[in-house]
Formats: structure tokens, sequence, C-alpha cells
């Protein structure tokens, strides 16, 4: 009995989880059967290419296809290389410049003037400057992911109570441990925020930055697909970077609810 | 961000403001002349500021801007009303919020501009092509920082009000709407930078002449002059630091209590 009840609220929880996508999928699906346009395949049909395209290899393999490695690996870790390293100068950079309200007057315009500027305007400055490589690529990426986390975590170090402030200097705690013991902590909700939108910029710009001058990655081959009309093989592209997408978020937020766990139950608030 | 607090004069913070830019100019003139890239490739300072006024007041390039911020400020306000709408309404329920979440994640997850080639495909690259690139980009930082403020509503607030004998209507009319406005404000300035960010990345990925983004293109690949192409990135920026600016100070306006703690 009290398993039935069990598994009937299992299934609940699962049709409120999923139920909309499945609807939304199965919508999708009789839409383009109806319309039958040339520049909307069905959904059925981008799963077909894109198992055909990356997971159809040899189990030796993983499954994984000779395209996968040369088309998802690159560009995968081209995003996290670049993502992981602007994160540590945003954090790093926002605690510091965060813990002195007289520094805000300073900091906050020229931040706000870089943080303006358009990513992919800066592409051929990055280009230009660093030539067509992995490094321009990881820089640029880099490059945008500094400021969503660097605003978080200048904001949430200046929010950071006073008080707590005071009694770390007032107990002669030294400046490098103040920032990891009191500001780390307390911001550590918004920097977790900021790292989760600069991750998802992270996959844009590295779509971008494989738009020119590159044979491998995903962006290379949506942008080759689109030119020469391969109409099913751009969708699996766009379908794959969303599936990457999804996953990176949701690999993000577990390891956020792990790290933050303690937050939660310190504040009395759930993470957004 | 740039909260001014009454007592400061506007000329110190203009002075501090100044003061900051020049540091970070300072810096890029110093890493140009270090000589560690071909001294071509990184112009001076000057030179840049030269380029900056000639194309401020350049008709070509004025027209580009033009064309570019119809499409950022249309894709931006249609952003805002879904935007707003929807995170009201699914912020009001936990339902709606835990059944919108996988299908949200997924299409949020979505890299913007991995759909500017299927919308080049299918809307061209006009002005319509950009404002959905705008919409499908901006919408969702107002959404789920919306909800997110709906959602983290001080509940003693709520239960105070209620226990006066407000209406429920009441109560989310004067309690929940103001404590979320903050966050949707936030939602509206992360938005902000990448409604122009990826308006400029498909006017670069379409390839046309239209645009900041085919201004750019169009004078990097012109000559080997690198001064216009940076003189057209730093008016962008400043073009974005101008709406941020706004942003900020429309949020100091409709809730001067945020950052004045």
């Amino acid at each position: 009995m009290s398993l039935l009840r069990l598994t009937g609220r299992a299934a609940r929880a699962l049709v409120v989880k999923l139920g909309l996508v499945v609807a939304l999928l199965a919508l999708w699906q009789v839409l383009t059967v109806e319309a039958q346009n040339i520049f909307f395949p069905t959904p059925a049909d981008i799963a077909v290419r894109m198992r055909e395209l990356w997971f159809s290899g040899p189990a030796a393999h993983l499954f994984v296809t000779g395209g996968f490695t040369t088309d998802v690996v690159p560009s995968v870790a081209r995003a996290l290389a670049g993502w992981a390293l602007g994160g540590l100068v945003g954090i790093a950079v926002g605690l510091v410049a965060g813990r002195w309200a007289r520094a805000q007057g300073y900091v906050d315009p020229p931040v706000n003037f870089i943080r303006s500027l358009p990513k992919p305007a800066i592409v051929p400055l990055f280009l230009i400057v660093l030539g067509a490589n992995d490094r321009m690529r990881i820089a640029l990426i880099a490059f945008g992911c500094i400021w969503p986390v660097l605003l978080n975590t200048l904001q949430a170090t200046r929010a950071v109570e006073p008080t707590l402030r005071d009694t770390g200097t007032a107990f002669g705690i030294s400046l490098p441990r103040q920032f990891a013991m009191i500001s780390l902590p307390a911001a550590a909700p918004r920097i977790a925020a900021g790292l989760r939108v600069s991750l998802g910029l992270a996959l844009i710009l590295m779509v971008l930055s494989e738009w020119s001058l590159t044979q491998h990655g995903l962006g290379n081959f949506l942008l080759t697909s689109q030119r020469s009309y391969q109409v099913l093989d751009m969708w699996a592209a766009v379908a794959m970077l969303g599936l990457l997408g999804y996953l990176l978020n949701l690999a993000f937020l577990a390891l956020e609810k792990r790290l933050l766990a303690w937050h939660v139950g310190f504040t009395g608030t759930p993470l957004p | 961000m740039t909260v001014r607090h009454r007592s400061e004069p506007r000329a110190l913070v203009l002075w501090r403001g100044l003061v900051g830019a020049a540091a970070v100019a300072a810096l890029y003139q110093v890493v140009a002349l270090a000589g560690i890239v071909d001294r071509r490739l990184l112009p001076a300072v000057p030179a840049i500021g030269r380029e900056v006024a000639r194309l401020a007041v350049d008709p070509d390039f004025l027209g580009a801007v033009g064309n570019t911020m119809t499409a950022v400020a249309l894709g931006l306000l249609i952003s805002c009303v879904a935007g707003i709408g929807g995170g009201l309404g699914l912020g009001a329920s936990s339902l709606a919020t835990r059944m919108t979440r996988a299908p949200i994640d997924v299409l949020r997850s979505l890299p913007s501009v991995a759909l500017i080639p299927l919308l080049l495909m299918t809307l061209g690259d006009g002005v319509r092509m950009k404002t959905v690139v705008v919409v499908v980009v901006a919408v969702w930082p107002v959404l789920l920082n919306t909800t997110y403020g709906v959602r983290s509503v001080d509940g003693v607030a709520v239960d105070a009000a209620r226990s006066f004998g407000l209406s429920r209507l009441r109560v989310w009319a004067g309690v929940v709407v103001p404590s979320a406005v903050p966050a949707a404000l936030t939602g509206f300035r992360i938005a902000l930078p990448m409604a122009l960010t990826v308006a400029i990345s498909s006017e670069m990925a379409a390839g046309t002449p239209s645009g900041i983004g085919g201004f750019i293109l169009r004078t990097s690949y012109r000559d080997f002059d690198a001064a216009p192409v940076f003189a057209a990135v730093v008016l962008a920026g400043l073009i974005g630091w101008a709406l941020n600016a706004a942003a900020a100070g429309l949020g100091n306006r409709l809730v001067p209590w945020e950052g004045r703690r």
C-alpha cells in the first residue's frame, strides 16, 4: 500500500518535472510533420542525424564517433578552460575591489565600460593581436566570462555585513584570511550565480570564436553546414549545443548544491 | 552599480570615474608600447581617440548604430513584457515553477549564437531577425530573476501583511511585487549587454554591411589600419555603457532602498 503510494508520488513528480518537455517535443514533431518545410526538419530526424554524426561509434570508443572527437571535444575543452580562467580572475578582482567602499568610484566606471564592450566586436581585435589559434579562443572566452562573475562578486562583497568585516579586523585576522573566511563564503551564492551565467556565455563565445579560421569544433561545423545548406546537420549542431549547455548547467547546479549546502542551513534561505 | 550617495557632488563622481578610466588606458598604452605584440596591431591611445572623435559624427557609423539599436530596443521591450509577466506568473505558483523548470533550462542553455544561422536562413538578415535573436537571449535573465525575486520574498513580511488582514491581491501588490522589482531590474541589466552583444553577433555572422557589427567587419577587412576597428569597438562599448548607466539610474529611482544600506 505504502509502496504503491510511493511510486504514485514518484510518477507524479516525474510528470511535473518532464511532462511539459515531452508535450512540447510532441507538439514540435506534429507541427514539423504537418508543415513539411525544408528549413524545419522533425525532431526525430534531427535526433537520428545526431546519432549518426556523433554517437554511433564502436563500444570500445564509448559509442562516440571520430566526428565527436573533432567537433565536440575541442569545443568543450576550450569553453571550460576559458570559463575557469575568467571565473578565477573575476572572483579574485571582485573580492579585492569589493572590499573597499572607497574604490567603488574608481573601479565601477572602467568595469562597466569594459563589460559593455560587445564581445563579438572584440573577436577581430583578438584575432589581430593573438592570431587564429586556441590561445586566442581561450583568451576570448575568458575575457567574456570575467564580467558576470566580477560584477556579482563585487556586489556581494560590498553587501557583506560591515559588522562581520569589522569583527575580522578587530580580531586582527590578516587580510588574505579575511577574504577566504569572511568575504568569500558570504559572497559565495552570488559568485555561483555569476559563474552560472558565465558558463552559458562561455559556450556562446566558444561558438563565436570558432566561426573564424578553424577546421575543428561545433561552431565551425554549425556555420559550415549553414553555408552549404545542410539544414539537418545545422539543426543537429544546434541541438548538440543545447544538449551541451543543458548538461553543463546541470553539472554546475549539482556541484553548487553540494558546495553551498551549508549556506541554506546558515541563512535559512534556499538557493535560487 | 554606480550608486551615488546624495552627499557626493557630481564632479567628484565624474573625477573618480575618469581617474579609473585613465588608469586602464595607461595600462593598455604600456602593453602596446612594451612590444609584446606588433606595434602596428595595437594602435596608440591618441590614435584611437582621434578615430573615436571622427566616427562619433560619421553619418555612416551613426546609421549603423541606429540600425542595431532599433533591433536591441524592440527586442528588449518584448523581452521585458514577456519576462516580467511570465516571471510574476511562474513565481506565484510553485507547481508552475517546477513544471516549467526543465523546458526553460533546456531553452535557456541553448547558446544563443547557435540560433543565428538558423534564423538567418528563415528570417533573412534584417531588423526582424535581429529582434528575434535579441528576444531569444534577453528574455531569460528577466524571467528567471523575476521568478527568483517573487520566490525569495521575505516570508515574515508576507505573513505579517496577511495577519493584518490584507487581501491576497493587496499582499501581492504591496509586498511581493515591490520585493521582486530589484531582482527584475537585475535581470534587465544582465539582459542589456547581452542584447547588444547578440545583435552585433548576428550582424557579423550574416556578413551583411548593416549595423555596428557589419561596420566593424567592413572596417577590419578594408585596410590594415587597426585604429578605426578599435575606435568602433570603443564606441560600441560606450553605447553599451550609456545603456547600463541609464538602467542603473532607473534602478536608483525605482528602488532607492537597494544598495543604500
